[in-house]
């Protein structure tokens, strides 16, 4: 097995971002965003490995997002995400790939967000950000949503069941000063609700397709994720005999989410 | 160049040619090319000869940053990830940098490393490892570098290590941290304010660390059909798996015992939920789950821990080249 990638290259933005850049000239750009106490690569499992040993991803760069969950709100992340996509629409120019790599310029056909639980919610905002300020990469963008958080989620039960090790116990403190948790809490509205009413607004108009996520997937009965259809949303695919945190990574009997992603690209 | 040699090319440009290790290259090749052989061993001495600080301190950095590269790509050998056999240039160097006798006392006497050893016997001999690269391999690979790299930037960390090892922060050290790992007030306020002093730090910095030992004891047990490599990532943090192994186990042992204590009392519990609810506590909630729920997290960290700690991961690479 022959891999067409570059080994992790650390990127300074975000915390521990890294990007596996193809060795020829890539047409996509996928990014993957993780959720709440997840990390840019290990909320993902086995992708990293299964997308550079595949041909179908030669031509796609791939870049694992991080960022630190315990600080900050939602906003501030999204925001974060949105000035960080700015530059790695032009990675060498941004020293995103750094010229050691000795590779090709990069023009992107298209982008692709991979998304788990809370970082849908980024995703998206970083979208209509980027609509906002009519940035041309945001009509090349799309999404891809594992187990998204943007309909709400039951906080506690996050906050425990998505963090490794011992530091599952922050969850029991989670609630008390992690603004980011109140974020997704649907009844007090907040950036839920403007995300969900902004591109409610755009869609009515025919406009922002790519805010149409392309592919959604639930667990069945993932009591933490409020699992309602989300406007224009294609349809939900739902995973029998998984969780909300097992649902995005894919192992050696369990390819679903790779084999999803690898439809919609 | 075929696609082995182009991945060792790449990872020579990330962790070779950049930051650290390329300044540490650049600086150990001016001792050597010198011949300054008395300065370099005087670089790389004990600190219990005399104490290391300021320049000498981060140069030393450098150098060990070099060194992680060369254990590294060993370990990228034995993933399939790069050829079985590095290439003539760059098995010269390593054997021109870790063979020098300013440098060996560094690893095998003031500091001992035996990855770093290890990785010498790989280069000067003949050794070709066969392994192909598959989605296990690749898989653990990435993610342990990733690992790596959050365990050498995360300043809770560095700050837990270096107080593991014996550092003091202003006043604070290890038993500073165990006094507030046994306190629910303390534990509390380290886990929720915004302004981490010394010792909050480090609580962060142990709880990341007992999660980073969770997530090596997955790899451990998704390479068990790859011994070699199994055995290579535990032997690549070996500075405090083998050589602090006994403080770290009892360390830990102490540690969690204090955080089950901490949170024994259902009070606890209560005035959280009292906290995050108001009066309006929902039926949902409950206290038992909790309590459950904690104790279960503690006893699999202990767990975790105690599996990661046994030097019985080692001995695969080591009797390799016995």
């Amino acid at each position: 097995m022959a891999t067409n990638h570059t080994t992790s290259i650390a990127i300074k933005h975000g915390v521990n971002t890294q990007g596996f850049f193809s060795f020829e000239q890539p047409e996509n750009l996928i990014v993957f965003v993780h959720g709440f106490g997840g990390n840019a690569i290990s909320t993902w499992n086995n992708f990293s490995s299964s997308l550079i040993f595949d041909d179908h991803f030669k031509k796609s760069d791939i870049i694992f997002y991080g960022y630190n969950t315990f600080k900050g709100s939602a906003n501030d992340h999204a925001t974060q995400l949105y000035h960080f996509l700015n530059l790695a629409v032009n990675p060498l120019l941004s020293d995103v790939l750094p010229m050691q790599q000795k590779l090709p310029d990069r023009n992107y056909q298209r982008i692709v967000f991979v998304a788990h639980s809370l970082g849908a919610v980024l995703v998206r905002q970083a979208q209509l950000l980027a609509e906002i300020a009519q940035k041309d990469w945001v009509n090349k963008s799309s999404l891809a949503l594992f187990a998204p958080a943007h309909n709400g989620v039951e906080v506690i039960a996050l906050a425990m069941q998505t963090l490794p090790g011992l530091s599952s116990l922050l969850g029991i403190f989670a609630r008390l000063k992690y603004p980011i948790l109140n974020d997704l809490d649907v009844e007090k509205g907040g950036i839920l609700k403007d995300i969900r009413d902004k591109t409610k607004e755009l869609q009515d108009k025919g406009k922002a397709d790519f805010a149409k996520a392309r592919l959604v997937v639930h667990a069945m009965g993932d009591k933490i994720i409020i699992g309602n259809q989300y406007l224009l949303d294609n349809p939900a695919e739902i995973i029998e005999n998984s969780t909300h945190t097992a649902v995005c990574k894919p192992n050696d009997k369990y390819l679903t989410p790779f084999e999803l992603i690898k439809k919609i690209i | 160049m075929d696609n082995l040699n182009r991945n060792l090319q790449s990872l020579t440009a990330e962790y070779r040619d950049n930051g650290k290790a390329v300044r540490g290259l650049k600086n150990i090749k001016k001792f050597i090319d010198k011949d300054k052989i008395e300065e370099l061993k005087g670089l790389l001495r004990s600190h219990e000869e005399e104490t290391v600080y300021g320049q000498e301190l981060e140069q030393r950095f450098d150098i060990d940053a070099l060194i992680e590269f060369y254990n590294l790509s060993f370990i990228a050998a034995l993933a399939g990830y790069v050829p079985g056999k590095l290439n003539d240039e760059l098995r010269k160097e390593i054997v021109e940098v870790l063979g020098h006798s300013s440098v060996k006392p560094y690893y095998e006497k003031h500091y001992p490393y035996k990855m770093t050893e290890l990785t010498l016997k790989y280069v000067s001999g003949s050794t070709e490892f066969t392994q192909q690269a598959d989605v296990v391999t690749i898989s653990v690979f990435n993610e342990f570098v990733s690992l790596y790299r959050m365990l050498k930037t995360d300043k809770d960390l560095e700050r837990f290590l270096g107080m593991l090892d014996h550092v003091t922060y202003g006043d604070k050290d290890i038993d500073d941290l165990n006094e507030i790992l046994s306190s629910f007030e303390k534990l509390n306020d380290a886990f929720t304010t915004k302004n981490k002093s010394g010792g909050e730090r480090a609580v962060w910095g142990f709880v990341k660390y007992t999660a980073f030992l969770s997530q090596l004891k997955e790899m451990l047990q998704q390479t068990e059909s790859y011994p070699l490599l199994q055995s290579s990532l535990w032997l690549f943090h070996g500075y405090y798996f083998e050589r602090m192994n006994a403080e770290m186990q009892t360390f830990f042992s102490k540690a969690f015992s204090n955080v089950e204590n901490a949170l024994a009392s259902p009070q606890i519990f209560n005035a959280i939920a009292q906290e995050i609810y108001n009066d309006a506590i929902p039926e949902t909630f409950s206290e038992e789950e909790l309590i459950t729920f904690s104790k279960a997290a503690v006893q699999q960290a202990r767990e975790d821990v105690t599996y990661v700690l046994n030097d019985k991961w080692g001995d695969a690479l080591k009797n390799y080249f016995l």
